[in-house]
């Protein structure tokens, strides 16, 4: 079952690419009905996975057997989250490409052929699979940076490419240390081989480890090909990028490094916060000095992607239920906020701050909104940015109670960067570039705007359901180092 | 029907979510929902105060928010919860009537109803959360609402620049809460606060030291206490019903009601400092209030000093003193704002200096005005009295020097809002009085039942109010905090120095024996302090723009040409070295083919020397 997860999207891909001879609409409309279709697959994968069944792994089958390589795959909670995650953020992005005239064949064809390798990441049991879905998933965003982005996009694709190819390569890496050692590119094998291999070598392949994800996530100061990335990419691709890309990074982080390798994850635990806290800060200073909307939501994801990790570092119950927790909201959170930046571009052509104002006279759905988004993005609670925090918080603070001091810390000045570009953009006297906005909706901008802000409410209200449900794996990866 | 207390803050939830979604196309923005679900909300809250009488005491079981037992949330009442449901759902719903007239052809009006039936909801949601996480998520909520209101008529680029300091201020406070509530997780493994109730007294000290300073560094900002008071006069950009009911009779009794409802948390140490911070914020708002010319913003550094009153209380032990002046402030303080609102509704000023002899123009809000004054003033025998001096008592019995503040912060509130009554009802009629005329009787009925609220509430004292607040306390507390013997030095000290504070403003301002011009020239320095309110505004400015902005400033650039810059180097250097490498691209197809093969080879060779099983 879970393998028509990567197979759909695929088909979508060569479905919409073949479309295009067509036009746009259909091109499109292939492109919407194959992420319906995955994400009500995806529903379904959860309902067998709520009644119980086996699934970790649910398919496990030799592919190259030379090499040890098997298609393997299968979900637990957290992997569960982030594929409905990807299911339902690019519900979000097809309807944000609604508008894309340009090679709308190819265009959707890169697209879907991404979601196929982000289901991959998520779903890959093995790690030579993990690694092919894995750049599978890069090299679309490249071509959709370059071919559809705004106008210093060969720079930022290029630099994307690079950089995260980089971070790759040290991955890579360590994954041929694992498969040496063990023989076999399985999970399972890999992880019965480390439990009897010796801390030095278990130290090298971590941190080779960690440096491929850390460039994804990014953490502070492997983050630099990001602002870059996603102010110059469209917007459908920068919500993909900052929604689902990064939690690539911080789902290797906790699949890979935590789970596989738990006892070095613990000796560096310490550090590796320190890193994040940096990054939370770094960032957040950063965010109140743009003057573009979407740089400032980029560092801001930056900042907040900080605080998913100091969850992971907490090594604590409650901080790795946040930081799971985290990586849902956030997506959601930030596709948001992308999704808006989009329509400001689209309706007052602009997203620099000083030229907006007033905003929510001329286009109130647009700048209530964006209140909104804001307020969830500062961690407002009674949506669903503030119950990660809360959980993060909580948990930093039975391991690390001095980081958990400095990282609420942080919270006034997240508060700070949004509530000034609010004061500035959305309220006080309307501009003049504002004055010419269109305050008109149409419905592939309402339905996914309100779809998410439901979500985030819900998650916000409620989180109960969800929590328990990531709580499984938490419980798991706590138990390795024999916490509960 | 106590067990149906949950119910209380739904209704409000009910109007907010129809006012948003229709409020639209309905009369005054559905104001009149918000009347309905809030006036139910509010005979909801009497029949279960009514119930507490019996009982004492309810706790329900809850529901686990975060799927773990320590953030269960569920709903307690108990008298000191009865107190404030009282003060929210009652205040609340005369305001929300009010409103009616007060906003009535405002152009925003389905916004406002709908924030205020929120801000209402998340208020009553406060009082009987029973669980710390509850408390806070509410406890934001009401900062939004207070947010969102103030920065109602947000096309004023003072009133968006208010909100947002307002928020950025109390998040201040509100981080220190949230740490305070991350330390007594990590020592007790709860936030339920019975059960931390339960297991403090046999904890170390020092952990409830801290964890008690926190939470009450939540409340110095919530409850405007120095030095977090300076967002208070500016949220007066809001409009006047949201002053009163937000800003004088609920929000800002939050921080007061946090460290009553987590009393048994504070240590003798942590006491110390909440009664003296009390005592500070009492004093300094006092002498800002006497120099202030804005109608609006006398009245709220009269808040704040009255909060200071109420901090004070509770810190020199004096718990049932500080929520007896909570109740009545909370009556006293929404009559002197919406009778202001009235006069500012008249005269389209809210400079003193343009208003002058109204009390012909407007009877009844001068009347309303008068009662709000007579009872803050502390003059027997209306309800400001009684509770001003039990507080007096309770500080007498604690601490000389603070005495001597407190006092003279008495002093001050009857020189002030003597002061403020006299200059605007009294004298000769300025130009802009001069149409003025009374306000619609949806607006003066509401001043009428404030009135009696006012005038009467201070006699609750008489029937066991003491006694009754104390019963939310563990029993041993409470018998140690029981009611003493009032000494009548205090009681007389206390009325001389309203009289005092009285006789010499009626002396300036009612027949101008002493010249105010002259005492504002004699103490130049001192008046010039008090105006720029003792440059604290400019202090936290300097640190936003010149530490916070520069910092980012800097750091925006280290990243922009530093980081950035040796990536980019990089770059360059990967390029050249590039340039060598493009040597194999020969381009001819032939040659490829025979690199790939190569590779392919070597990667078979390599696989069977390692065995490769899979």
């Amino acid at each position: 079952m879970l393998a028509y997860l990567v197979l759909l999207p695929l088909l979508g891909a060569l479905g919409s690419y073949l479309g295009e001879r067509y036009g746009l609409a259909r091109a499109r409309s292939v492109a919407l009905g194959t992420s319906l279709l995955t994400a009500l697959l995806s529903v379904l994968v959860l309902q067998r996975y709520l009644g119980g069944a086996e699934m970790f792994p649910e398919q496990s089958q030799v592919w190259i057997s030379d090499f040890g390589i098997g298609f393997i795959l299968g979900v637990d909670a957290m992997s569960l989250s982030l594929v409905l995650l990807t299911a339902l953020l690019y519900v979000v992005a097809v309807l944000a490409s609604w508008n894309i005239s340009t090679n709308p064949g190819r265009y959707f064809g890169l697209l879907m052929t991404m979601e196929a390798g982000l289901m991959g990441v998520f779903l890959a049991l093995d790690l030579f699979l993990f690694y092919v879905f894995w750049e599978i998933v890069l090299i679309p965003a490249f071509f959709l940076i370059n071919g559809w982005g705004g106008e210093r996009r060969s720079y930022a694709a290029m630099k994307v490419l690079i950089y995260t190819h980089l971070g790759s390569l040290f991955m890579f890496i360590g994954i041929i240390m694992l498969y040496l050692k063990a023989g076999s590119f399985s999970f399972f094998a890999i992880s019965d081989m480390l439990s009897a291999a010796d801390a030095g070598f278990k130290s090298l392949v971590f941190l080779l480890l960690f440096v491929g994800f850390a460039f994804k996530i990014p953490l502070v100061p492997f983050h630099t090909w990001l602002p870059d990335a996603y102010t110059e990419a469209p917007t459908p691709v920068t919500i993909l990028l900052a929604g689902l890309l990064s939690k690539m990074g911080a789902y290797g982080l906790l699949r890979l490094g935590v789970t596989l390798l738990p006892e070095t994850f613990q000796s560096y635990a310490y550090a590796i916060a320190l890193l994040a806290l940096v990054s939370v800060f770094y960032a957040a200073f950063t965010a109140l000095a743009q003057r573009d909307i979407k740089r400032l939501v980029a560092f801001s994801s930056v900042s907040h992607m900080g605080f998913l990790v100091l969850g992971i570092a907490s090594f604590d119950f409650v901080g790795i239920s946040g930081a799971i927790f985290q990586m849902v909201s956030h997506g959601l959170i930030v596709a948001l906020l992308f999704f808006l930046t989009g329509m400001l571009v689209e309706k007052v052509g602009s997203r620099e701050i000083p030229r907006l104002g007033g905003l929510i006279t001329r286009a109130p759905f647009l700048g209530w909104v964006l209140v909104f988004a804001s307020l969830a993005s500062l961690g407002l609670p009674g949506l669903s940015g503030f119950v990660a925090e809360l959980s993060i918080l909580l948990g930093l603070f039975s391991t690390y109670p001095f980081l958990a001091y400095l990282a609420v810390l942080s919270l006034p000045l997240t508060a700070g960067y949004y509530l000034w570009m609010l004061q500035r953009s959305t309220f006080g006297a309307t501009s003049e570039l504002v004055e010419g906005a269109r305050g008109d909706v149409r419905w592939h901008e309402a339905v996914p705007v309100l779809l998410l802000v439901v979500l985030i409410t819900l998650l916000g209200l409620y989180p109960a359901p969800l929590m328990e449900m990531i709580g499984s794996t938490s419980r798991e990866i706590v138990a390795l180092i024999g916490g509960i | 029907m106590i067990e149906y207390a949950w119910v209380i803050p739904v209704l409000p939830v009910i109007s907010f979510l129809i006012i948003l979604l229709f409020g639209g196309r309905m009369k005054e923005g559905g104001g009149h929902v918000a009347v309905a679900f809030v006036g139910m909300s509010m005979l909801l809250s009497l029949l279960t105060i009514r119930d507490v009488f019996q009982v004492g005491r309810y706790e329900s079981e809850g529901i686990a928010w975060l799927g773990i037992e320590a953030l269960r949330f569920g709903v307690l009442v108990d008298p000191l919860a009865a107190v404030m449901l009282f003060v929210v759902s009652f205040v609340g719903f005369l305001i929300v009537v009010y409103s009616l007239g007060y906003m009535h052809g405002d152009p925003g009006v389905q916004r406002y109803y709908a924030e205020i039936s929120l801000f209402i909801a998340s208020m009553l949601a406060l009082v009987i959360a029973n669980n710390l996480v509850f408390l806070f998520i509410s406890w934001e909520l009401v900062g939004l609402c207070s947010y969102l209101l103030i920065g109602y008529w947000y096309r004023k680029p003072s009133a968006a620049s208010a909100a947002k300091k307002a928020f950025l201020v109390t998040r201040v406070g509100d981080i220190l809460l949230l740490a305070g509530i991350l330390v007594l997780y990590a020592n007790f493994g709860t936030l339920n606060m019975s059960e931390l109730f339960e297991l403090a007294p046999a904890a170390v000290p020092a952990t409830l030291t801290l964890a008690s300073l926190l939470l009450f560094g939540g409340a110095v900002g919530k409850s405007a206490q120095f030095p977090l008071h300076v967002w208070l006069p500016d949220a007066m950009e809001g409009p006047t019903t949201v002053s009163a009911l937000i800003h004088a009779a609920t929000m800002v009794k939050a921080g007061v009601y946090l460290v009553a409802r987590t009393y048994p948390l504070f240590t003798p140490e942590s006491l110390f400092v909440v009664a003296w911070i009390g005592g500070i914020t009492a004093l300094i708002a006092a002498t800002m209030a006497v120099v202030m010319t804005d109608l609006k913003r006398v009245i709220a550094y009269s808040t704040v000093s009255h909060l200071g009153f109420m901090t004070l209380a509770l810190g020199v032990g004096g718990f049932a003193a500080g929520i007896f002046h909570l109740l009545n402030h909370s009556f006293f303080k929404a009559l002197l704002f919406l009778s202001a609102g009235a006069v500012i509704h008249a005269v389209h000023s809210q400079d003193i200096r343009d208003m002058g002899g109204l009390w012909r123009r407007m009877p009844i809000t001068g009347t309303a005005f008068f009662i709000g004054a007579w009872s803050l003033s502390g003059l027997p025998p209306w309800s400001g009295f009684w509770s001003k001096d039990e507080i007096l008592a309770s500080v007498y019995d604690y601490s000389t020097a603070l005495f001597a503040v407190a006092a003279l912060a008495a002093l001050l509130s009857a020189v002030y809002i003597s002061r403020l009554f006299f200059i605007v009802f009294t004298g000769k009629e300025s130009e802009a009085v001069r149409h003025a005329h009374e306000a619609p009787r949806v607006m003066t009925v509401p001043l009428i039942i404030l009135s009696v609220g006012a005038l009467f509430s201070g006699f609750v004292t008489f029937a066991g109010f003491g006694e009754f607040v104390l019963g939310s306390l563990p029993e041993e507390m409470a018998e140690k905090l029981a009611h003493h013997e009032t000494s009548s030095l205090v009681v007389l000290l206390s009325i001389a120095l309203a009289v005092a504070g009285i006789g010499v403003t009626a002396l300036t301002y009612f027949k101008p024996v002493i010249s105010a011009e002259r005492v504002r020239t004699t103490l130049k320095p001192l008046h010039s302090l008090l105006v720029h309110r003792y440059y604290l505004d400019h202090l936290y400015l300097f640190f936003a723009t010149r530490v916070v902005r520069d910092t980012s400033t800097v750091i925006n650039a280290v990243d922009a040409y530093f980081i950035d810059g040796v990536v980019n180097g990089v770059g360059r250097v990967t390029a050249r070295a590039g340039e060598l490498l493009r040597r194999i691209q020969t381009g001819v197809t032939q040659d490829y083919a025979a690199w790939l093969l190569l590779g392919a080879s070597l990667l078979l060779i390599l696989a069977r020397l390692t065995g490769g099983a899979a």
